[in-house]
């Protein structure tokens, strides 16, 4: 287990650089650059000295490495749009806001998944199930653009019974300003963990144990919570990881459409305004917690179901 | 009653917690339950508009117009001790919320550090050196007086007695100095230096000192007499320099110099002689809060100002989140005109005096042809263009560059020269000998429903002469790129032969929006280059006698208008909306806006508006809850 986790970190230190070493070649490949104003163009000298005082002048393998060097030493730059800020500090500035928004999404979607799914599974083709099923592909195929659209729509603008963020962290505020996005954020879970659940839960209920169980007179309910649940864990935890990086990441449609001042916001203003450092710190840290989740989910695999051996050992 | 009616079943006990959790949660979501409105008060003094006329440039200002009601029973004081007025809401609900665009992207807070990249709520922390009223009467700011002196071209403004900053220490004139040296200092690199410059501001020394030929301590601003006397010497006389003066807003010697000239936007060394100091600055969230060592005049009645960044203004303001809200597209226009509720805080005002105009490159053919120009400049149909396009509100028809109520604007005298007539365009074409049969007509995308008109006019074309108009739309950097790229022998090299474009006055004179067409062998961003109408410019910028300076502007106007080579489309009157518990004598119609809500340039201290609005007892019918 320990050469496997060692194995893994030392790969995921090389999935890192490759991933700031292409992130970099994105983004001096984009066109425009951070110091492009539409309004008032800076004087080609001016323009000159700060290409030269962030090395910008440079080619995009030498920025590369610079910043690495400065990144091992935890020194991640300043931003480029927020002079005199230093984007680990933005950064954590408004990651508190995508982290309490992504948690809420998996705390009532992830449950609720697992409920509704069983649901299903157990009231197999009657109404329940049609409904739900019907529900769950609904909400995994609509676009989540689109449901932001209609909910302010119709719940903001017209019924005003919610509001967007005032531009504080979304733990100070009220809760009219943060149960709506919470509730579109964890819309795609929802449905997704139902389908999972469901599929996971008629496989594991058509199996000979659970027969077994039942004929040696367990109750259902027993049955399906501690034989039945247990083996339906691994799927789920398969997508559970995924799942939480992407809620701590944060959202950006859903962030933006609600002026939620999270991390997913700032990550797409970043793109827009060419702001290079702190970008690259944001895919990083999206990067880390995705290679981490993902560790972390591999062992848990090995903790649910003691036949999983990691790294190949016997 | 049996075993079974006591006991709750499984089913109905995950029904009483499902319903249970459901109120709880909609509970917290529900708005506040507003606060009783308080008794309805008598009409306040501050509802009748003080008669204000505008001050001659050498008198002392008037006595400040009595704003305070009588007294009440119960005094209503804000934060900074200045008595509300009777419908006024109570302090604790006197904040005012705008949108930061979608995110605040600011690196400044004042104007005379920075133009174009500064935050909301900017240019609020000083009274500049002159005010307009709603009217656009110029009337003293943090000067009380001014004179020139005999030659035209040394201005005195006497600075007031009893402004200083909000940590104590006075303004004075080397503050005034010292904003200028910045802005003119090449290394600083100020983002509006043209203002300031010949042909404008005429500041003396002020280009030189920019291309780094003078140093900064030769520019013609300087300390008079004493502490609270500016000198501002200009290069020929600047007749109108009082009006640019709204826009001379000082940053504090002191901070500059320890700072930088971004230190409001940093609450720890922000400082204010305005009404208002910088609070809190981050990307989500700016809040300036009333600033109460300023004299009784200049505090505020808002205690406080919050900018939030939202992804749709239109939308925040339909969801009571914002005061106020600009429609930007169609179908927000749509909204509000389809809307009871909506239209009646719509308010139509003449904005900053924009006009969306076609020009013709005449260097080239056809445009070169004056009764080509002629034929196609009756051919606009201008009133179909407002009423059907424009929606009938957010535009008037122009027919000049000058629009209505701007100094000088002689529109309804020149109506004919270019009034929609098809059969004389037809006339004037078939005279021209020009033939030709297709043109490209770009149009600059900042253009309010610019593809529409343009569109229209291009029908109207194809229809009457058979020529074939092709409408291209074009994003504003690259057609401003192409307008004013030059080739290798210095002279205008665009691609752009017919364009739509529009432009509106940084300040009320008629200089400012006729120098746009001084041609671009003066500069100026059009091939028009008419020494006649050059050569009235230059005889009416220096001119004192106001109304002969009028005349020849007048007269040039007349010129341009005939000579075709600009069709002017409409004068803009942009949609503003405002929630009807935004109150104070701005509110009001004036002479120039006829219709409710706060002249250009809005919520600022080149006017008083900023100072004199307040939200009124009525907010809570509104306002879902304190932002």
């Amino acid at each position: 287990m320990t050469r496997y986790i060692i194995g893994r970190l030392t790969g995921a230190v090389f999935v890192l650089l490759c991933v700031t070493f292409i992130t970099f070649f994105l983004m001096y490949s984009a066109p425009g650059g951070p110091y492009d104003e539409l309004n008032q163009p800076l004087s080609p000298e001016a323009k000159a000295n700060m290409l030269k005082k962030f090395g910008l002048d440079q080619p995009f393998y030498v920025n590369w490495w610079n910043w690495l060097t400065k990144a091992v030493q935890g020194d991640f730059g300043e931003s480029y749009y927020y002079p005199k800020t230093r984007v680990v500090d933005l950064f954590f500035r408004y990651w508190g806001s995508s982290v309490m928004l992504g948690f809420l999404a998996v705390a009532w979607s992830f449950p609720l998944g697992i409920a509704l799914g069983i649901v299903a599974a157990l009231k197999r083709n009657t109404l329940i199930d049609q409904v739900l099923t019907t529900m769950s592909l609904v909400t995994i195929t609509i676009p989540q653009i689109s449901i932001i659209f209609f909910s302010i729509a119709l719940f903001v603008v017209s019924l005003k019974w919610f509001g967007f963020n005032n531009g504080n962290p979304l733990y100070t505020q009220p809760p009219h300003t943060w149960v709506l996005p919470v509730f579109i954020f964890g819309v795609g879970t929802l449905g997704t963990l139902t389908r999972y659940t469901r599929s996971g839960m008629l496989d594991v209920l058509g199996q000979d144990y659970i027969r077994t169980a039942r004929a040696k007179g367990v109750r259902r309910s027993m049955v399906i919570l501690k034989h039945a649940m247990r083996n339906m864990l691994i799927p789920l935890l398969t997508i559970f990881g995924p799942v939480l990086a992407n809620a701590v990441t944060g959202s950006i449609f859903v962030e933006f459409a609600f002026a939620i001042p999270g991390i997913g916001r700032y990550f797409l203003e970043s793109i827009f305004a060419r702001d290079y450092p702190v970008l690259i710190f944001t895919v990083i840290i999206t990067a880390v917690l995705l290679t981490v989740t993902n560790l972390v989910i591999d062992i848990a695999y090995t903790l649910v179901d003691p036949r999983i051996r990691l790294g190949g050992a016997k | 009653m049996t075993k079974q009616e006591k006991t709750l079943s499984r089913r109905q006990m995950l029904k009483l917690v499902g319903i249970g959790a459901g109120g709880a949660l909609l509970a917290a979501c529900a708005p506040a339950a507003p606060a009783a409105p308080a008794a309805p008060a008598a009409p306040a003094a501050t509802e009748a508009p003080a008669a204000t006329e505008a001050p001659a440039a050498t008198e002392a200002p008037a006595a400040a117009a009595a704003t305070e009601a009588p007294a009440a029973a119960a005094e209503n004081v804000n934060a900074v001790g200045k008595k509300l007025p009777d419908d006024a809401a109570p302090s604790d609900k006197q904040i005012y919320v705008g949108s930061a665009g979608q995110a605040n992207n600011g690196k400044f807070m004042d104007i005379s550090a920075n133009v174009y990249n500064r935050g909301p709520f900017s240019d609020l922390n000083a009274v500049p050196l002159t005010r307009i009223n709603k009217d656009f009467d110029l009337v003293p700011g943090s000067a009380s007086e001014w004179k020139v002196d005999e030659a035209g071209t040394a201005w005195t403004f006497k600075l007031r007695d009893d402004l200083n900053w909000s940590d104590g220490t006075p303004l004075t004139a080397d503050d005034f100095v010292a904003t200028f040296r910045n802005m003119a200092d090449p290394k600083f690199a100020y983002d509006f230096t043209w203002f300031y410059s010949k042909g404008s501001g005429n500041v003396k020394n002020f280009d030189e000192v920019v291309a780094g030929k003078v140093p900064v301590e030769e520019l013609g601003v300087r300390k008079g007499a004493n502490d609270k006397e500016l000198i501002i010497e200009t290069s020929e006389p600047t007749p109108y320099l009082p009006r640019l003066g709204i826009f001379i807003m000082p940053l504090q010697k002191k901070a500059l110099e320890a700072h930088g000239a971004s230190y409001n936007t940093d609450p720890a060394t922000a400082v204010s002689s305005g009404p208002f100091i910088v609070t809190a600055f981050s990307p989500t969230r700016v809040e300036l809060t009333a600033n109460p060592n300023v004299p009784d005049d200049i505090k505020p009645y808002l205690n406080k100002l919050i900018a939030v960044p939202f992804p749709n203004n239109f939308q925040a303001y339909q969801a009571g989140q914002i005061d106020n809200v600009t429609p930007s597209n169609a179908a927000e226009i749509d909204a509000v005109l389809n809307d009871a509720e909506l239209s009646k805080q719509a308010t139509p005002d003449v904005g900053d005096f924009r006009t969306d105009y076609f020009f013709f490159d005449v260097t080239k053919a056809p445009f070169d042809n004056l009764k080509f120009r002629q034929a196609l400049s009756h051919l606009l149909d201008r009133d179909s263009i407002v009423q059907f396009i424009q929606k009938g509100v957010l535009a008037r028809p122009a027919y000049s560059m000058l629009a209505p109520g701007f100094p000088a604007a002689n529109g309804e005298a020149l109506k004919d020269i270019q009034k929609y007539d098809p059969e004389l365009a037809k006339q004037l074409y078939e005279e021209s000998g020009v033939k030709v049969d297709s043109l490209v007509l770009q149009v600059r995308d900042d253009v309010t429903f610019g593809s529409e008109m343009a569109q229209a006019y291009a029908d109207a074309i194809k229809q009457n002469l058979g020529i074939d108009v092709e409408v291209k739309k074009v994003v504003s950097k690259d057609f401003m790129a192409d307008l004013l790229k030059k080739g290798a022998d210095g002279k205008p090299d665009t691609t752009i032969d017919f364009g739509l474009i529009s432009y509106g006055m940084d300040y009320l004179d008629p200089s400012n929006l006729l120098t746009v067409f001084k041609g671009s062998d003066l500069g100026g961003r059009h091939s028009w280059n008419n020494k006649a109408y050059q050569d009235l410019l230059a005889q009416a910028g220096p001119m004192t006698d106001i109304e002969a300076r009028t005349k020849l502007y007048q007269d040039a106007e007349k010129l341009m208008v005939e000579d075709s080579a600009f069709v002017w489309g409409v004068h803009r009157t942009p949609l503003n909306l405002w929630k009807p518990y935004v109150q104070g004598t701005p509110m009001l119609p004036g002479k120039v806006n006829t219709n409710p809500g706060i002249s250009w340039p809005a919520l600022s201290t080149m006017n008083s508006s900023i100072i004199d609005i307040y939200i009124g007892n009525n907010v809570d019918e509104f306002r879902k809850s304190t932002p």
